[in-house]
């Protein structure tokens, strides 16, 4: 299994929008201060957050990140989700919260030996 | 809080909490000076010195004042956390005016969010009346509650299909208002 279909399994991930291709995953990063992930984010980071407006997009595209993962089953604004289409960057949904989906995707990126 | 409307809520039901029967609700979005403010005035009993000091720290409150919360605090945090400023201040004869002035285009600034839908909120579970008035730039959008129930006549604003109607009403309007700003040039929405 691949590490993107590990991640989407184990996070319990629904695509909500986003490119054919996903890109390589080469981090992770966890925060809802959108100028510390600004700042402190590297690229192909996968980012976990809890905010679900069109800022989100802005944010992960001018950092090159790897994909966003909405947590605690909020649903993406329907510009969020134009805006990641435009973008190309992949969108998910989980219904684990920052906490969960952090520590899962923790086990599976250093499973992995990324992190 | 992940919207601004959600703090406009809470300061809301703090201020009939209090017994407030009117609330004036500015919002005023100048694109030129870069900022974002809302200004929440009621009618209520005011606020004394002492009590603008406590409804600011959050460790102050116990069960025995119920009105004093987390939600002026917050308010204040998601002020600061984008260089804004805050200020709550009691009127002269009665009343208090709490605002809150942030740098529009920061990041950290959350979105607006569903301001009709807090205002359909509030009024669906209190008796009181509202002044709404959101200006953007030089556009602006006026609704008090007082006209509108001199144009229902006899029928209650509770009404279901009423509040749906206002619902939308002031959904689309608020829309429309804001729909001329330059979302790409700032990459940032709400």
């Amino acid at each position: 299994m691949n590490l993107w279909d590990q991640i989407i399994q184990q996070l319990e991930l629904t695509l909500q929008a986003g490119p054919l291709t996903f890109g390589q995953v080469r981090g992770a990063f966890c925060g809802d201060l959108l100028s510390d992930v600004l700042a402190n984010a590297a690229p192909g980071d996968l980012w976990i957050t809890i905010h679900h407006h069109r800022n989100i997009v802005a944010v992960a595209s001018l950092v090159n990140l790897s994909g966003i993962i909405i947590s605690n089953n909020r649903l993406p604004d329907p510009e969020t989700v134009e805006a990641a289409i435009k973008e190309g960057i992949p969108l998910f949904t989980t219904p684990l919260n920052n906490f969960m989906a952090s520590g899962e995707l923790f086990k599976i990126l250093s499973d992995n030996s990324i992190i | 809080m992940e919207e601004l409307s959600q703090h406009l809520l809470d300061v809301a039901v703090n201020s009939l909490e209090a017994g407030a029967t009117e609330i004036t609700i500015n919002i005023n979005e100048n694109m030129r000076a870069n900022t974002l403010q809302i200004e929440v005035t009621d009618n209520g009993p005011g606020i004394t010195k002492a009590d603008i000091a406590r409804v600011k720290d959050p460790f102050y409150t116990t069960k025995n004042n119920k009105r004093v919360g987390l939600g002026i605090p917050l308010f204040m945090e998601a002020v600061e956390r984008c260089g804004g400023s805050f200020d709550i201040q009691a009127q002269s004869q009665q009343g208090t005016v709490v605002t809150a002035t942030f740098p529009h285009n920061h990041l950290d600034r959350v979105p607006l969010g569903d301001v009709a839908g807090t205002l359909i909120t509030l009024l669906a579970a209190n008796d009181f009346d509202f002044q709404y008035c959101h200006r953007y730039n030089d556009k602006s959008f006026y609704f008090n509650t007082r006209d509108f129930r001199v144009l229902l006549r006899d029928i209650p604003v509770k009404t279901p299909e009423i509040m749906v109607w206002l619902k939308n009403y002031l959904h689309n309007n608020i829309m429309e208002l804001r729909r001329g700003k330059k979302v790409e040039e700032f990459r940032r929405t709400g």
